[in-house]
This record gives structure tokens, C-alpha cells and sequence, in this order.
């Protein structure tokens, strides 16, 4: 399937390391041999970065988090570009970065790393051919050029372009760049592939193709993969598991899909497009049990006073509570006896997924129809009773 | 690059004025060069030994001058262009200096530095029994001390413009410094490049004040085309018909040197 299958006999590299040489990653060892495994501290400007990772051969482990959470600079100390205050960075045994541990410091230059880098601009060779772009790798592993086209042509047979092999960049649109970016960048045998958001500057269909692209050859050519972002599409389609970034620290990490639908952290909830509200649970006297937090007041189930008596029974103490819920999921109107219910006044109004997006009282989004808000004439100022089913909402202890 | 028609309707009407003049300026004396020229004594004039001699040695120091220029200038821009820091501003402006500098002025210099009393060259004569100054060398040596600033700082432009993205992405394919050098930070540099070598090589072919003052004009040793002319115009052994003989010449050798440097179009422009 993968090209690199069928790489042909190759020349006597030259005086380079043999990092790059294909011995030198045969598939003969187990999988957890050659996995990276980096846990650094990095500190740059205002940012101060420390992060564990490990991915094993193979998974694509995606690291998300807003501009300046440190995605890039995480991506830059496993690369080699970016200098480490203390920590490790490791494929299988070979340690590529060590600073301020017992050991001696190591710093691997960024040639002899054997780790490839996707990025946001494809950053092809303008003055090379897709072809010659693609046989860079092979040829600065001392592969002769006629071998090195051969092995070149074979992944730009994988991602699709075999056709258009002999076009230079500025012939090529950016979704075919950013093909013959990932074709080269493998087709120089990394030992671990990094991706810094290298779909967002690709129309819709193309990002969607390309992802399919890099998930089928990670897979394929069995490298362990770390995939920077801060669109959850990318992670859903793309990543094995998920670290969410936030200020230089991993609040978040496990399985994208569970941590994206009943994220732990309000950041994360954010990026998911969730709501998340925090608050203490009350028992009123004579009352209905509330949550209250971010400025409401919110009716909850009565079943949830048993529960709170429980806790009771275990903790002093307040019983702090975070429910999450969709902005799609709540409804403006009437109570109802199985759901979370209070009232907000609208404070903005936006287009949103489903028509508009009112944002009210406590950063709490509603997902409506345009004809619903207009027929409960929710426009800012306007005060409304909202609700959530039950079923709709993850609660957990905080 | 686009080439269709400039829009000149933006420009103010005006200006087509000073526009004419400064055509004007630059293009009719050479026109009247052209005109000047005696047609009937100028294939003798231009086929003359001296003639011959003078271009033949012009365009050998120019070309050698040329090369020198690229062997040292080339390792300079590079280093320049990825230097920061107060150091490499002071050298930025002391690597223009010889560009705002009048030639003769760079002559003077030259001589104080190897002349047969020179810092330098005092020993050089000493030791080595070399003396550099008013020998076909001594050409050559104020040809690049004037023509180097131009490739310098032509090329460290243009490697500056490109940036360092290129050479990471290199870097993580697995490719060395020289194979970065080789084939990715030169040929995207080769635009700069193959302009300032031109340029280099244009203004050590018109190389006279340095030249005049550190190696003098001796015939087929020190006398290039810009001396000979020189020398040809006050009536120093030739004639003023052949110091116009040898401006065309000069003029039509410039003509060709920038043909073929428009001609020869290395790969695209970066980030084209």
C-alpha cells in the first residue's frame, strides 16, 4: 500500500548520519520501540510551556488549544527550532533533545532528528518540480537521483499526483501543494511526523481529502504523529487522542471524541462549542434544588437533591457541580419537570449554526431557529425563561 | 510580475516632464556617441592592436575581478543576511562604503594599504618580494574593492526577502547545511544573485579612478577601456576617434552583459 514499500536499492549515503537510511527504521522492533515520547519545559516571552506527550507508531495524537496556549512552541522543541530549559524528547531509544536532567545535555541538530514537519504554508521548493520536491528527502539521504525520482513518483502516486508530477508549485493549487508537502515530508522516512495546522489554509474539500490523506499514511507508514490545531473537526477526523492546550499546561487529554462531548475543562468546552456552567448546588427550603453559578440562579431535578444529600452525607461543604450541555439543546419557554430551567436576558444576538445564536446572562449560547426567536421576540434586553432536558445534559463533580 | 500596460492615467501630467528630460539625459549622449563616431576610419579604429589590447584586457580583469567578487561576496551575504545584532549593522555599513565612496578616493586607499610602503604591502615586499601596486593584478584588486558591495548587498537582499523558511523545511527532510546551501538557500537566491554579479561585473569593466591611482595606465599591462579612452582623449598616443572607437565598444559590450543577464532566467522569483 505504502510506497515505502518498494524503495529501491539505494546508494552508499554519503557522510550524513545514517538517520535517515532505511535500516535504520525497519519495522522489525515492537511498536512501543519507536514511539515519541517528549516531556519538556520550554519558557519563551510570557509563555511558559510544560508538556508531556506520547504517541505511539502510527497514531496521530492531536494537540489543541488557541493561539498562544503553546502549540507551536511544543511543535518547535520536539523539532529541534526551539530550545528546551529541562526535559526529554525521544523516538523509541534514540534521545533527541535532553537538557537540565542528570544525564548529559543532548540537542540533535534539526537535520539529524529525522522528524518532518507539515505545515500551515506547504513551504514547497518553488524552484523544484513536484517531483524534485518530493525526491529532496531521498537525495539529501544520499539516494542517487534517478532512484530518488523513482521512490518520488511512488508517493506522489499515494497522495494522487501522479499526473502532474513534472509541475512546478505555482501550477499546482494550494490543496495539491499541501499534497506534494505531505508526499515529500514522508517520502524522507521520518521517524516522527509533525503537523502544525496544516489544513487551515485549505477550502473545505480539500482539507477533507488531505486529512483522510495524512490519517491513511501515518497509519500506513507506521510513524507516531502530532498533529497541532485548534479546529476540532481536525481532531475528530484525524487524531487517535487529544491534548488540550491551555496557557503552556495540558488540562485535558484522552479520547477526542470523549473529551470533546464531556470535556472537563470550560477551554475545552469553548473549542467544542459547548456550554459549561459551574456552580454550587443549593437546597433551598421549601424549594426545588438550584444550581447556583455564573450569575444565575438554575432550577435542577429534584432527584438531584437526593444525590445531594449523599454527598452530603461523605463531604462538608458546598457540592460544586459543572453541567455541559449543547447551545443547540436548550429551549426558550415553557418549564418542564425533567430539565434544568432559569431565566436570562439576551445580550447579543448572531448568526448561528441553526439560524441565530443568542448569547445571554452567565456566557450561556442558545442555538435557535430564526423563526424562534422572532416568534419569542428574543432581541438583546429581551428577558427569557430557557430549559435543558436532563437527557441533554452531562453533569459531573468539580 | 504582471506586463500589461502601466496605468499612467494615475500619474500627474506633470511629471511627464522631468520623465522626458531624464530620458533625455540618459539616453542622448550615448546617442551622440553613436552620431559621432567617423564611419569611415571606425572598423580601424575599433580593430586596432590598442583597441584590442585595452578590451581584451578589460574584460579579463573585469571577468576575473567578477569572479573574485562572487567567490567572496556570496560567503559574505550569506553571513550577513542571517546576522543580528550591532556587530553586523556596522559591518552592513562598512561593506557600503566603498559604494558612496569616490573611486579615487578607494585608490588612495589602496595604495596606503599595499603600496610598496603600505601597511601591508611593506611587508609583502619584504617577505615576499611581491609588489601589487601598477601591475595587471593591482587592477583587479581595485576592480573588486569597488564592484564587491554591489554583489554583496544585491544578494544579501534577496536572502533576506527569502527568510529561513525554506532552509528549515530542508533542515527537516534531513539535508546538511551545504546540501541546504546547494540546493535549496542558492538557487532561491539566484535572481539576487545573477543581478549582482551584472552589476558587479558592470562596474569593474568601468572601473578608472581607482585604477587610474593604484595601477596606473601602462599599455597592455594596467591600461583598460575606461584608461585607454581616457588617455585616447588627451591625445596620449592615440586618437580622439579612437577614444569614441573604444566608448562604443565599451557601450556595446555593456548592451551585451545586460542582454544576457535578462536573457538568463533562473527558475521563478521567490514567492512568485
Amino acid at each position: 500500500m505504502s510506497p515505502a514499500d518498494d524503495r529501491a536499492p539505494t546508494s552508499a549515503p554519503d557522510d550524513r548520519a545514517p538517520t535517515s537510511a532505511p535500516d535504520d527504521r525497519a519495522p522489525t522492533s515492537a511498536p512501543g520501540d519507536r514511539a515519541l515520547v517528549a516531556d519538556v519545559e520550554v519558557r519563551r516571552g510570557d509563555l511558559a510551556l510544560a508538556a508531556t506527550l506520547d504517541v505511539a507508531p502510527g497514531r496521530v495524537l492531536a494537540v489543541l488549544g488557541p493561539n498562544g496556549a503553546g502549540k507551536s512552541t511544543l511543535l518547535g522543541a520536539v523539532a529541534g527550532t526551539v530550545r528546551v530549559r529541562r526535559g526529554m524528547v525521544r523516538v523509541g531509544p534514540r534521545v533527541l533533545t535532553r537538557a537540565g536532567c542528570d544525564e548529559p545535555d543532548v540537542q540533535v541538530p534539526v537535520a539529524r532528528r529525522a522528524v518532518g514537519l507539515l505545515g500551515q504554508d506547504p513551504l514547497v521548493f518553488p524552484h523544484l518540480d513536484a517531483l524534485e520536491n518530493v525526491a529532496f528527502g531521498p537525495r539529501a539521504a544520499g539516494v542517487r537521483p534517478a532512484a530518488a525520482r523513482r521512490e518520488a513518483r511512488a508517493w506522489l502516486d499515494a497522495v494522487g499526483l501522479a499526473d502532474l508530477a513534472r509541475r512546478r508549485p505555482d501550477e499546482l493549487s494550494g490543496g495539491q501543494r499541501q499534497r506534494v508537502a505531505l508526499a515529500r515530508a514522508l517520502a524522507a522516512r521520518p521517524a516522527a511526523l509533525l503537523l502544525d495546522e496544516p489544513f487551515t489554509q485549505l477550502d473545505v474539500r480539500a482539507a477533507a481529502e488531505l486529512r483522510a490523506l495524512v490519517r491513511r499514511h501515518v497509519r500506513a507508514a507506521g510513524v507516531p504523529a502530532v498533529l497541532v490545531t485548534h479546529d476540532v473537526v481536525d481532531v475528530l477526523a484525524v487524531a487517535d487522542e487529544v491534548v488540550v492546550l491551555h496557557d503552556g499546561a495540558v488540562v485535558e487529554r484522552g479520547d477526542p471524541v470523549a473529551v470533546l462531548t464531556d470535556p472537563v475543562h470550560p477551554f475545552t468546552a469553548a473549542l467544542a462549542d459547548l456550554v459549561v456552567l459551574r456552580g454550587e448546588l443549593r437546597e433551598p427550603h421549601g424549594a426545588a434544588p438550584v444550581l447556583v453559578g455564573a450569575g444565575l440562579t438554575v432550577r435542577v431535578p429534584a432527584r438531584w437533591a437526593r444525590d445531594v444529600a449523599q454527598e452530603r452525607g461523605r463531604a462538608d461543604g458546598p457540592v460544586r457541580v459543572q453541567v455541559t450541555f449543547s447551545p443547540g439543546d436548550v429551549r426558550p419557554g415553557a418549564d418542564d419537570a425533567d430539565a434544568l430551567a432559569w431565566s436570562a436576558r439576551v445580550v447579543d444576538v448572531e448568526r448561528g449554526p441553526r439560524g441565530v445564536r443568542l448569547r445571554t446572562d452567565g456566557d450561556v449560547l442558545v442555538d435557535l431557529a430564526a423563526a424562534d426567536a422572532v416568534a419569542h421576540d428574543l432581541l438583546p434586553g429581551a428577558h427569557v425563561a430557557l430549559r435543558v432536558a436532563c437527557t441533554d445534559v452531562r453533569v459531573r463533580r468539580v | 510580475m504582471s506586463r500589461g500596460p502601466a496605468p499612467t492615467s494615475a500619474v500627474p501630467r506633470l511629471l511627464w516632464l522631468p520623465a522626458a528630460l531624464a530620458v533625455g539625459l540618459l539616453v542622448l549622449p550615448v546617442l551622440a556617441l553613436v552620431l559621432r563616431a567617423d564611419r569611415a576610419t571606425l572598423p580601424g579604429d575599433v580593430w586596432s592592436p590598442q583597441a584590442r589590447q585595452a578590451l581584451g584586457l578589460s574584460l579579463g580583469t573585469a571577468l576575473t575581478a567578477t569572479a573574485c567578487c562572487v567567490l567572496l561576496g556570496v560567503p559574505l551575504a550569506l553571513l550577513l543576511a542571517r546576522a543580528h545584532g550591532a556587530t553586523a549593522d556596522v559591518l552592513r555599513a562598512l561593506v557600503t562604503l566603498p559604494l558612496v565612496l569616490p573611486p579615487t578616493v578607494g585608490g588612495i586607499a589602496l595604495l596606503a594599504l599595499l603600496g610598496r610602503r603600505g601597511l601591508v604591502g611593506a611587508h609583502l615586499d619584504a617577505w615576499f618580494g611581491v609588489t601589487v601596486p601598477f601591475t595587471t593584478a593591482a587592477v583587479v584588486v581595485a576592480q573588486v574593492f569597488v564592484a564587491l558591495p554591489f554583489l554583496v548587498l544585491g544578494l544579501e537582499g534577496t536572502l533576506r526577502a527569502a527568510g529561513t523558511r525554506y532552509e528549515v523545511v530542508a533542515a527537516t527532510l534531513g539535508a546538511g547545511r551545504w546540501t541546504t546551501l546547494r540546493r535549496v538557500t542558492l538557487p532561491l537566491a539566484a535572481p539576487g544573485l545573477v543581478a549582482g554579479t551584472v552589476l558587479c561585473f558592470a562596474r569593474a569593466l568601468g572601473e578608472f579612478g581607482a585604477t587610474a591611482l593604484f595601477a596606473g595606465s601602462t599599455p597592455g599591462v594596467t591600461r583598460t577601456m575606461p584608461l585607454a579612452i581616457y588617455a585616447a582623449f588627451n591625445g596620449a598616443g592615440v586618437t580622439q576617434g579612437t577614444a569614441v572607437a573604444l566608448s562604443l565598444l565599451l557601450v556595446v559590450t555593456a548592451v551585451l552583459v545586460l542582454l544576457v543577464a535578462r536573457a538568463w532566467r533562473p527558475g521563478r522569483a521567490v514567492g512568485a
